[in-house]
């Protein structure tokens, strides 16, 4: 399979397959999909808004879904579009990032409200040369 | 895993103890649904939930059961208040998910000409769909306010009547709500959430009752054949999420120190005389609160907007809450387990309570009859009011279906048909329909879920819950 990011259905969630060479690119795909299910991959406008996020978890799964969950926060809460990242750190249990990206104003259409990433059958593991994950996203 | 079911009754199918399993499961079905709930592997989760430390009697899951995410959606696990476990993953992450029945003096008749207007009336005043903010702006002070009370908190605020709450679970709030147990990020995405509808699944729909079953029950309900109502369904929003995610990561690291194995981390668990346990349990109170001032909130601009668009005083609308139950929620409730009253934590993830008649926690007006339970069925298709039974409280903790169960994924469903095509299949059926989001619509075409009325008549045929009356659509808005 190629690196990058594909969304599978599930009876009453989403699913997303994550994979990438290096860490800083799983974490940037998985971002990726996590917009294309909000409909915003190809969200444009000036970067409005930048923050830093830093995360740390004991298990690359709890990391995958801590990010996910804070991309959830940004878009759902703080209502910036994750568009620009910039990684200062990203291994398996550590992730330094700066994200920047337009507002998402009231109203704009979303195509989903994501509630959170579960961890439901999560394991993050390298198959093939990449790194990739199955991960259920509650919808 | 290779998983046998054995019918052990003509609705209920067991699977042994084996393995790791630390009780039987049990599903709640017809053999026509049978071959689905198995293509789903839902008795894998149910033997999965089975696992948990203390778990009483069975893991179960009721009729409209399906695949989740951890725990199947519809299951139910009751744990030993002393020696079992609390675990988020079967609660979910949208805390005390609900439903709310309001009654009012019309028939649907008399309003027919008006429902157009009272649904853009109800749109306009429901802030419904993804990430949408209502009129409410709490501070942080506030939403701790409303962990605190709940609806309790809602009407004090001038949202409703005192009376509304002598009908709502619990009196309109949870005991043992802890308003800062809920971190500082579920805080703040409580502060704009309160009275709103949020997408997916969650709607508010005008109906009319078009059938009565069970005419003793009904009157005690407040309801009769042709009568208008209003069903809400929503839950505790962002904050409820927050809740459930920050505990889940609690308790993953908590799950070695307490050496719990689990066949799925996201049925992650702590002790509940833990500190991570009460913590939680203290925080998803608070959540199951915020989620009952929701519905209050709405309940009272559902009365502004009917009263405005009717043009009609209070006493001639008669809105009044028929009940409010949730079906995603842990609670701490008595149950008889092998001929003794045992202090159970029940867990019920996408399955209502149904207490029976005489039991202490249905309101006193319904005491003689029952407990309302309130089961929505899909866009379009009927819903149900439902009475709960003495068999329930024997065989499922007192507890039921809480609707009609997924069983076609959203992308599926929004593959198979436009929204908009959609919404012109119900209008010419006769059913208004309000939304933002076509596709979110789409998702949730009648098609995508079970046959609610199978679904009931499962419950009912099994003993659990006593069919009282059923509603159909007028109008929908949807998120």
């Amino acid at each position: 399979m190629a690196a990058g990011y594909k969304i599978f259905p599930h009876t009453s969630e989403v699913g997303l397959w994550i994979g990438a060479a290096t860490y800083k690119a799983f974490y940037r795909n998985a971002a990726r999909g996590f917009l294309d299910i909000l409909g915003l991959k190809n969200a444009r406008g000036p970067a409005r808004s930048q923050m830093s996020v830093s995360l740390k978890a004991i298990t690359p799964e709890e990391l995958l879904v801590d990010w996910l969950n804070e991309l959830i926060y940004l878009v759902h809460t703080k209502r910036v579009i994750p568009r620009v990242m910039r990684f200062d750190k990203a291994d398996a249990t550590i992730l330094n990032a700066r994200i920047a990206g337009p507002i998402l104003n009231e109203g704009a259409a979303v195509a989903a409200e994501i509630k959170a990433a579960t961890y439901h059958g999560l394991k993050v593991a390298r198959r093939g040369g990449l790194l990739t994950a199955r991960v259920i996203l509650d919808v | 895993m290779d998983i046998k079911l054995r019918k052990v009754d003509e609705y209920v199918f067991e699977l042994a103890k084996t393995g790791g399993m630390r009780v039987p499961g049990r599903i709640y079905a017809s053999e026509r649904m049978l071959p689905k709930i198995e293509r789903e592997r839902v008795a894998e989760q149910v033997a999965n939930v089975a696992h948990l430390p203390g778990i009483v009697e069975y893991s179960l899951a009721m009729p409209d059961c399906h695949w989740g995410y951890g725990a199947p959606v519809g299951g139910v696990a009751a744990m030993d208040a002393k020696t079992g476990v609390i675990s988020p993953g079967m609660v979910g992450y949208d805390i005390s998910c609900g439903v709310r029945l309001l009654r009012s003096s019309l028939t649907a008749g008399s309003v027919r000409k008006m429902i157009g207007p009272l649904m853009d009336a109800l749109y306009g005043s429901v802030a419904s769909g993804v990430g949408k903010g209502g009129r409410l702006r709490l501070s942080s002070k506030d939403v701790k306010k409303v962990f605190r009370g709940g609806a309790r908190w809602a009407v004090g605020a001038g949202y409703g009547d005192a009376e509304d709450l002598e009908r709502i679970e619990d009196g309109g709030a949870v005991d043992g709500a802890d308003p800062d147990r809920p971190s500082r990020r579920a805080v703040e995405r409580g502060k704009n959430q309160v009275g709103t509808l949020g997408s997916g699944n969650h709607f508010l729909e005008l109906q009319e009752v078009d059938a009565v079953f069970d005419a003793g029950a009904a009157e005690a309900f407040g309801l009769f054949e042709g009568q208008l109502v209003v069903l809400i369904h929503t839950g505790s929003r962002g904050c409820g999420y927050q809740i459930c995610a920050d505990a889940l990561k609690i308790m993953q690291q908590a799950r070695s120190r307490y050496r719990i194995a689990l066949p799925d981390r996201q049925l992650a668990c702590a002790p509940l005389d833990s500190p991570e346990g009460k913590d939680y349990l203290a925080a998803m109170c608070a959540g199951s609160n915020y989620a009952r001032a929701n519905r209050q909130v709405i309940t009272h601009l559902v009365r502004e907007a009917a009263m405005r668009t009717l043009s009609m005083a209070p006493r001639e609308l008669g809105m009044s809450v028929v009940y409010d139950v949730s079906h995603n929620i842990a609670k701490m409730e008595i149950h008889d387990v092998g001929g003794g009253k045992r202090r159970l934590c029940v867990h019920r993830k996408g399955a209502t309570r149904a207490f029976p008649a005489g039991h202490p926690d249905v309101p006193a007006a319904y005491r003689d009859v029952g407990q309302p339970v309130l089961v929505p069925g899909s866009m379009g298709t009927h819903s149900y009011v439902l009475v709960g039974t003495e068999r329930a409280m024997r065989e499922t903790f007192g507890t039921v279906c809480h609707g009609a169960g997924r069983m076609m994924s959203r992308t599926q469903a929004a593959k198979r048909i436009k929204g908009r095509d959609l919404a012109r299949e119900l209008e010419d059926k006769g059913i208004a329909i309000r939304t933002d989001s076509w596709r979110g619509l789409a998702e949730e075409a009648p098609f995508a879920y079970k046959n609610v009325c199978e679904v009931v008549d499962v419950c009912h045929r099994a003993g659990l819950a006593r069919k009282v009356a059923r509603m159909r659509p007028l109008g929908v808005l949807k998120g």
